[in-house]
C-alpha cells in the first residue's frame, strides 16, 4: 500500500527545521529552506503552536484541477507529481491548495511538489511527522 | 547515569579501599560500560563525604568504612 | 557564503542612511563567526571613543557552517561593551543564523546613529531602514509582534524570518541591556542592547529566499547524516533536551558550587525547590530548538498569576535556563519556581541580561543590609528571598528612576567603586559572575577570557575533571581551549556540541562544503582569531594583570576548597604571558 506524510505528533515539534533542511538537500540539492516541500511555521510568533504545512496527498487534488498545462499528474496513493517540461510557471496551483502546501520556487519559476519520499520523517527526532498507509476509503492517511 | 545502574540511585559497597577499587566494585555490579564511564576524565566526578577527590588523591583517594561517596555527572551549560 | 570563496558583508551606516555590500576574499582566513566578526570590528572600531559613540560598529556574523550542519546554529555579535568598556562579544541562535544565510549575508556591519528611532528590515532582495518612532519604548514581545506583522513578505516570511529587538533597558542605556532573538534566545551579555540603543536601533528583521545550491550533494549529505546521528543519539546531548541546563542545579548544589545569596555560600537551602526537576514538574509546558538543532534545549515554563482584583488571571510563558535559575534564584534567595519565572518575565520584557542583573541586585541587597546604601536610594525593600522587591527594582533600574538606579545600571564594578562594597560585587573583568563557583579554572578563566564568559575557555569543566591541581597545566589547558573555541565559534558551533565536533568531524564538515583544511590549519585559525581579539582588547586598554578580583571569590569555598589569592593572580599572570607571546606570533 502506498504511504503519505502525516504530521500527527506536532505537539512534540521543536521547530528545529531538520525536516525542511533534509527535504531541500535531498530533493533539490539545496541548502535553502525556500526549496523545501515541507514548511514549518507557527500560528503566530514563537509563542504560537508549530504546524507542518505539507502535502496531504489528496485523491482529487485541487492543485491538479487548477493547472491549465496539465503539468500536475496524479501520484499513485495520492498527491501529484510535476512534469516540469509542461509547466510554464503560471502559479495557479499555489492558491488552489487551501492548506498552502504548494511552495513556489522563485529561482526555477516552478512549484515545489512533495513526492512523499519520507526523508523528512526519517530525520524527525521526535516522530512528529510520520509516513502512514493510505486508506482506500478516505484517500488520506490514518 | 541511571541508565547504567538499572535506575538504582544508591547502593552499599564493601571492600573498596580507594576510589579506583570502588569503580571496580561498581563495574562488577553494573557492567564494564559503567566502569569505563566512571573512569572517563570528562563524564563525572566523585565526592567523598562532600569533598572533591582532586584534593584527596584523585582515583587513589583512600576510603574508610562509613564514607559516603557521591557520583555526580559533569555540569555543562551556558 | 557557503559554496563561495568570499565573505559577503553588508554595511549599513545609520547616520547617512548608506547601504553597501562587499565580497571579501581576504576574510576567508577567518572562516566566519567569531573570526570574521572580530576582524570586522577591528577594521571599523575607534579605540579613542566611548563604546556608545555613533562611530563605533556593531557586527553580526554567521559561520562557515551555520545552518548547514546540525547544531552549528549561531551568530556572533561583536561590539564595544558599554559594560566593560572593552571587547564585547555575544552569541545567539534562534532563527538568526538561518535567516542571515537565507538573506545571503555572512556579516552585517552597522555604524553611525540614526537621527530617529529605526529598525532594519533585511531580505535577500532589499535592505530598508524603517521608522521605529512608533515602537520606541515598547516591551520586547510587543516589539517583536509588530515587526513580525509588518515584515511579512506576503506570507512567505512565516517560519523563515528572524527578529531581534531591544527593550526599554537598551533604549535607556543600561550597560548590561540585552537583545532578544526570536522570543526565546538572546544576545545576553556585555550590553549589546545598550550599544544598539545608542544607535537608536530598536531591532532588526532578517529573511531571505536564496537558492543556495549544494556543490557536492552526496558528500554533504553523508557527513550531515553522520553528525546528525551523533547529536541525536549521544547521551551527553540528551540531557539538554530532557531537563535542559537546569539539570545542573542539584549537581552544583551538591558540589557546593552554586552561587547563593550574593556568593555568601555555594549551597542553597532550597535548591531542590528550584531544581530542573521542580521546574519540569510544576511549570514546563514546551520545548523548542534553535533553527538547525535537533536537540531542543529551550525549556519554557508557565506560571499563572492573578494580576488584578476580581479573579483576573493570566498565564505567562517564559523560557528558563540554569544561568537564570542561579542569578535570579539562589543568588537572591528566591525559593520557588513561580517567583523565578515572574522575575524572568520582567527581565525579558525590559531587556536586561539576567545574569548581570541578578548579580547586581545581589550586591544591592547586601549593600542595603550593611547600610552603605539606604532605603531612600533603593526605593523599595531589597531582601534576599523577597521577589516583589526585586521586581520593583527591575522597573526602577530599567527606567533609571533615580541616581542610584542609574548607577546600578552601569554594572556592579562601577556601582561598588562608587558606593563601596567592592569585596562583594561579584564580577570578573567587569562582567558579572556566572553560575559556576567551581575552582581556580572558572575564576581565572572568566577573568582572562576574551568575552569574560565561562564559555570562553570552560574553566568550570576543567575544575570538575581535575584529578589533582597543577596550576601550570590549568593555565595551559585554559589557553588551548580558548584558542580551540575561537575556531569552533567561527563555524558557529553551539558549544553544547563541543564534544560532537572533534577535529576530524569539523574537517569533514568543512570539507564537504568546499574548505580544504588540515588539522594544523584548525589550530592556526583558532590562534589567528584569538590573536585578533587580544589585539582589540589591548587597543581598548584591557590588561589581564590589572584585573582586581573581589575578595569574596577567595572566601567562599569552591569544590576544591577556598581559593588562594596569590595562586589566582599568579595563574592570571602566566595566562597573560601566553597571551603576550601569541600577540607576537606571525599567523598570516
Amino acid at each position: 500500500m502506498p504511504y503519505i506524510i502525516n504530521p500527527k505528533g506536532m505537539n512534540k515539534c521543536l521547530g528545529c527545521l531538520t525536516c525542511v533542511t533534509v527535504c531541500a538537500a535531498v530533493n533539490q540539492e539545496s541548502h535553502s529552506v525556500a526549496k523545501s516541500a515541507i514548511r514549518i511555521r507557527t500560528t503566530g510568533g514563537m509563542t504560537g503552536s508549530i504546524v507542518a504545512v505539507v502535502c496531504r496527498g489528496c485523491q482529487a487534488p485541487a492543485c491538479k484541477e487548477a493547472c491549465p498545462a496539465g503539468a500536475l499528474l496524479p501520484r499513485p496513493g495520492g498527491g501529484v507529481t510535476l512534469d516540469a517540461d509542461l509547466c510554464y510557471g503560471c502559479r495557479k496551483c499555489v492558491p488552489a491548495c487551501s492548506v498552502g502546501a504548494v511552495n513556489f520556487d522563485r529561482e526555477t519559476q516552478k512549484p515545489i511538489i512533495c513526492c512523499h519520499c519520507g526523508i523528512c520523517t526519517t530525520f524527525c527526532t521526535h516522530g512528529c511527522i510520520m509516513m502512514t498507509e493510505v486508506r482506500e476509503e478516505s484517500g488520506h492517511g490514518g | 547515569m541511571l541508565d547504567h545502574t538499572r535506575k538504582e540511585a544508591s547502593c552499599q559497597a564493601e571492600g573498596a579501599g580507594s576510589v579506583r577499587e570502588l569503580i571496580g566494585f561498581l563495574g562488577d555490579r553494573y557492567g564494564g560500560a559503567f566502569a569505563a564511564f566512571l573512569l572517563d576524565d570528562e563524564t563525572c566526578l566523585f565526592l567523598i563525604n562532600g569533598a572533591a577527590t582532586a584534593t584527596l588523591g584523585g582515583l587513589d583517594a583512600p576510603l574508610r568504612p562509613g564514607d559516603e561517596i557521591d557520583v555526580l555527572p559533569f555540569v555543562d551549560g551556558g | 557564503m557557503v559554496g563561495e570563496k568570499f565573505i559577503r558583508v553588508l554595511h549599513i551606516d545609520l547616520t547617512a542612511g548608506d547601504i553597501r555590500t562587499e565580497e571579501r576574499e581576504d576574510l576567508m582566513p577567518y572562516l566566519g563567526g567569531a573570526g570574521v566578526a572580530a576582524k570586522l570590528l577591528q577594521e571599523n572600531f575607534h579605540p579613542g571613543l566611548a563604546p556608545t559613540s555613533p562611530k563605533q560598529p556593531i557586527v553580526f556574523a554567521i559561520g562557515a557552517g551555520t545552518f548547514i550542519f546540525p547544531v552549528l546554529t549561531k551568530v556572533v555579535a561583536t561590539f564595544l561593551s558599554p559594560l566593560t568598556g572593552e571587547y564585547g562579544e555575544s552569541h545567539a541562535a534562534g532563527r538568526l543564523g538561518m535567516a542571515m544565510l537565507m538573506a545571503g549575508y555572512d556579516a552585517i556591519v552597522i555604524t553611525g546613529r540614526s537621527r530617529k528611532p529605526c529598525y532594519l528590515a533585511i531580505t535577500d532582495r532589499d535592505v530598508n531602514i524603517r521608522e521605529a518612532n512608533s515602537i520606541w519604548g515598547l516591551l520586547s514581545e510587543e516589539t517583536g509582534r509588530i515587526i513580525r506583522d509588518r515584515e511579512n513578505a506576503g506570507g512567505r516570511a512565516s517560519g523563515r524570518r528572524s527578529i531581534i529587538r531591544i527593550g526599554p533597558a537598551g533604549e535607556n542605556g543600561v550597560a548590561f541591556a540585552s537583545v532578544n532573538v526570536d522570543t526565546y534566545r538572546h544576545f545576553g551579555r556585555l550590553g549589546l542592547g545598550a550599544a544598539m540603543g545608542s544607535k537608536h536601533l530598536k531591532g532588526m528583521s532578517v529573511f531571505g529566499e536564496r537558492p543556495l545550491p549544494i556543490a557536492n550533494p552526496r558528500q554533504y549529505f553523508k557527513v550531515y547524516r553522520e553528525i546528525y546521528h551523533k547529536c541525536v543519539f549521544s547521551a551527553g546531548m540528551r540531557k539538554y533536551h530532557d531537563l535542559g541546563t537546569p539539570v545542573n542545579v542539584k549537581s552544583l548544589n551538591k558540589l557546593g558550587a552554586i552561587p547563593t545569596l550574593n556568593l555568601k555560600a555555594g549551597r542553597f537551602e532550597h535548591a531542590d525547590d528550584i531544581s530542573g526537576e521542580a521546574f519540569a514538574e510544576k511549570n514546563l509546558v514546551r520545548k523548542m530548538a534553535c533553527a538547525g538543532c535537533p536537540v531542543g534545549c529551550i525549556h519554557i515554563g508557565m506560571y499563572r498569576h492573578e494580576f488584578d482584583k476580581g479573579q483576573e488571571y493570566e498565564a505567562i510563558n517564559v523560557t528558563y535556563d540554569y544561568e537564570l535559575i542561579f542569578a535570579l534564584g539562589s543568588f537572591l534567595g528566591i525559593r520557588s519556581t513561580d517567583e523565578i519565572l515572574a522575575i524572568i518575565q520582567d527581565v525579558e520584557e525590559f531587556g536586561v541580561d539576567a545574569m548581570s542583573v541578578g548579580v547586581c541586585l545581589g550586591w544591592a541587597t547586601e549593600a542595603l543590609e550593611r547600610g552603605i546604601i539606604t532605603r531612600e536610594q533603593t526605593l523599595t525593600d531589597l531582601r534576599f528571598g523577597h521577589a516583589a522587591g526585586y521586581i520593583k527594582a527591575l522597573g526602577y533600574l530599567t527606567r533609571g528612576t533615580n541616581e542610584f538606579y542609574r548607577d546600578l545600571g552601569r554594572g556592579s564594578r562601577f556601582v561598588a567603586e562608587k558606593y563601596g562594597g567592592e569585596d562583594y560585587a561579584m564580577q570578573l573583568g567587569g562582567n558579572e559572575m556566572t553560575g559556576y563557583h567551581t575552582g581556580y579554572a572558572a575564576t581565572v578563566g572568566q577573568a582572562v577570557g576574551a568575552r569574560h564568559s565561562h564559555l570562553c575557555n570552560a574553566g568550570y569543566s576543567l575544575d570538575q575533571g581535575m584529578k589533582s591541581f597543577d596550576e601550570d597545566k590549568v593555565v595551559d589547558d585554559l589557553f588551548r581551549e580558548e584558542c580551540d573555541r575561537c575556531m569552533a565559534t567561527s563555524l558557529v558551533m553551539c558549544l553544547f556540541a563541543r564534544r560532537i565536533y572533534d577535529d576530524q568531524t569539523m574537517l569533514d564538515a568543512l570539507g564537504a562544503v568546499g574548505w580544504d583544511l588540515t588539522p594544523e590549519d584548525l589550530v592556526t585559525i583558532g590562534k589567528r582569531i584569538y590573536q585578533t581579539k587580544l589585539q582589540i582588547k589591548r587597543a581598548l586598554g584591557f590588561d589581564p594583570r590589572q584585573v582586581r578580583i573581589p575578595k569574596r571569590f577567595f572566601e567562599t569555598p569552591t569544590i576544591h576548597g577556598v581559593l588562594d589569592e596569590g595562586t589566582t593572580y599568579r595563574m592570571i599572570g602566566k595566562f597573560a604571558d601566553k597571551a603576550d607571546a601569541l600577540l607576537e606570533e606571525d599567523l598570516s
